[in-house]
């Protein structure tokens, strides 16, 4: 399995080039920021990624991002910024690239659509609808065939290209501040490093990238701050506390013993919540199996692996977790459960 | 219907042109049977993975060469008392449509054969019942005839 899955940083490292060739061919300083490269998908995904990828980043420094001295009189730095990123999020891998360009010309898109017959004169679109003709074959804005663009063969390539991977594409643009095309690949080829943890006598899956430290507690750690909601304190600040047996019913009430671990996981910059588990097993590369296919969805639940011993364990999404406690779900949750 | 025609073709008794195998199991003292074109296989009762937020009928998911496999129980979803999971339970792998799911039954009994007209519907349907789509006696014992169609969970169920 260690062959098979592989870091996007291959992919990406190959990125920089395209954007260094494409920049000196317009005469635009671009400069290319990468995140989340160690996020690993499979290998066939990474390989057929490529060329859509290289497309989408040169219609990015093409289309994306103004000439310079656009950038200079909207008062922009004369860099251009394109960023790369991925991450796993929600049960899928997200890949972005986003430029901080002078966004779609929604206008220009509809009357170039119109001009080329690909909807009718007069039609009301709305925004996506209209971000939605990029992905149309024989769509080109470009007025002359260039050596980057023009020739028309352009997004609907790349979409037919992440759809056969299983995947989506979808763009968010801001005029004025710029485009993100997001590419969203199911995990089912995927792997993921996991942290194997025990609860009460369940084996769970949770995503190590999730993990921002982990603690072994003793119940005078935890502090009572109202029916049911716990907080421990590290290093001086309140963490909310989430007793995971209890939180996904495999018992009623919680039960802190001398060294019972805590996860701090991070959902959202800045914030972070104490997952309490009995005990870790392991840190492994579990590969990712879908359950939504065969079961339907179960919150919380992000997919199945199965473990050296045949069993299945189920991976958590920690986001989708705290979400559901912190909002109203959980209130729902807690009065079906009384 | 016309396939079983032809393949029965050459039988001299006309009745069982119209007959259709089911494979029939036991819960508690219950007979039940499903078609035998829709289970897939039977298998030996193993630890299932249980599912947080589940109905009390889904027993959770096991692991069925290498594909994850719901496990419903079939006891709790007709609404019977459950049984207590011992190693001689048995999970049947029902493939209906697209969807392919396990059900927990006490043990496989025989394989039946019926025609058609052999087979009644039940009396006075009630909600339980629901699931049941005809009965048939067979040597004074009577053998329900289950609908997996509304045996297996919707998705609304599920997410419920």
């Amino acid at each position: 399995m260690m062959i098979r899955a592989q870091p996007v940083k291959s992919l990406f490292q190959r990125m920089s080039r395209i954007v260094r060739e494409a920049s000196a061919a317009v005469n635009k300083t671009v400069r290319l920021t990468t995140e989340g490269d160690g996020t690993e998908i499979d290998k066939t995904a990474i390989e057929r990624l490529a060329d859509p990828l290289t497309h989408m980043i040169r219609n990015a420094v093409d289309h994306g991002l103004e000439s310079t001295e656009r950038r200079l009189a909207t008062g922009k730095p004369k860099t251009g910024e394109i960023r790369l990123s991925a991450a796993h999020r929600s049960g899928r891998v997200i890949i972005e690239v986003s430029d901080d360009g002078g966004g779609i010309n929604r206008e220009k898109v509809q009357s170039i659509a119109a001009a080329k017959g690909l909807i009718p004169e007069g039609a009301t679109l709305s925004d996506s609808e209209i971000d939605q003709l990029l992905f149309l074959p024989g769509f080109s804005t470009a007025t002359e065939v260039s050596a980057l663009s023009g020739r028309g063969v352009g997004m609907d390539v790349v979409k037919t290209q992440i759809t056969s991977l299983g995947g989506r594409v979808t763009i968010d643009s801001v005029a004025g501040v710029g485009t993100t095309f997001a590419i969203s690949l199911p995990l089912t080829l995927a792997v993921l490093d996991g942290m194997v943890v025990t609860v009460a006598g369940e084996t769970l899956v949770i995503p190590l990238n999730a993990i921002v430290e982990t603690l072994s507690l003793s119940p005078s750690d935890l502090r009572l701050v109202g029916p049911g909601q716990q907080v421990l304190c590290v290093r001086e600040q309140f963490v909310p506390v989430l007793d995971l047996g209890v939180e996904l019913g495999y018992r009623v009430g919680s039960q802190v013993r001398e060294g019972t671990i805590a996860l701090l996981i991070s959902p959202e910059e800045g914030v972070l919540v104490a997952l309490l588990v009995d005990t870790i097993e392991d840190q492994r590369q579990v590969v990712i199996k879908g359950l939504q296919e065969s079961y339907g969805r179960v919150p919380g639940v992000a997919a199945a692996t199965i473990l050296g011993d045949g069993q299945i364990a189920l991976i958590l999404d920690p986001n989708d977790l705290v979400q559901n406690v912190s909002g109203e779900d959980r209130f729902v949750m807690q009065k079906r459960a009384s | 219907m016309t396939a079983h025609v032809e393949r029965d073709g050459s039988s001299a008794d006309p009745a069982a042109s119209s007959r259709t195998e089911y494979l029939s199991f036991r819960i508690g003292e219950s007979e039940y049977s499903v078609e035998i074109m829709s289970v897939r296989e039977i298998r030996g009762w193993t630890r299932t993975t249980s599912l947080p937020h589940a109905p009390n009928f889904v027993r959770g998911v096991i692991n069925l060469r290498g594909t994850v496999l719901p496990v419903i129980d079939l006891a709790l979803r007709l609404g019977l008392p459950a049984s207590d999971p011992e190693d001689r339970n048995v999970i049947i792998v029902v493939d209906v449509g697209s969807r392919v799911m396990g059900l927990r039954v006490d043990a496989v009994s025989d394989i039946l054969s019926f025609s058609r007209d052999q087979l009644q519907p039940p009396p006075e349907m009630t909600q339980k019942s629901r699931f049941v789509r005809a009965l048939t006696v067979l040597d004074d014992r009577m053998v329900r005839l289950l609908d997996l169609e509304a045996v297996l969970p919707s998705t609304e169920e599920i997410a419920a």
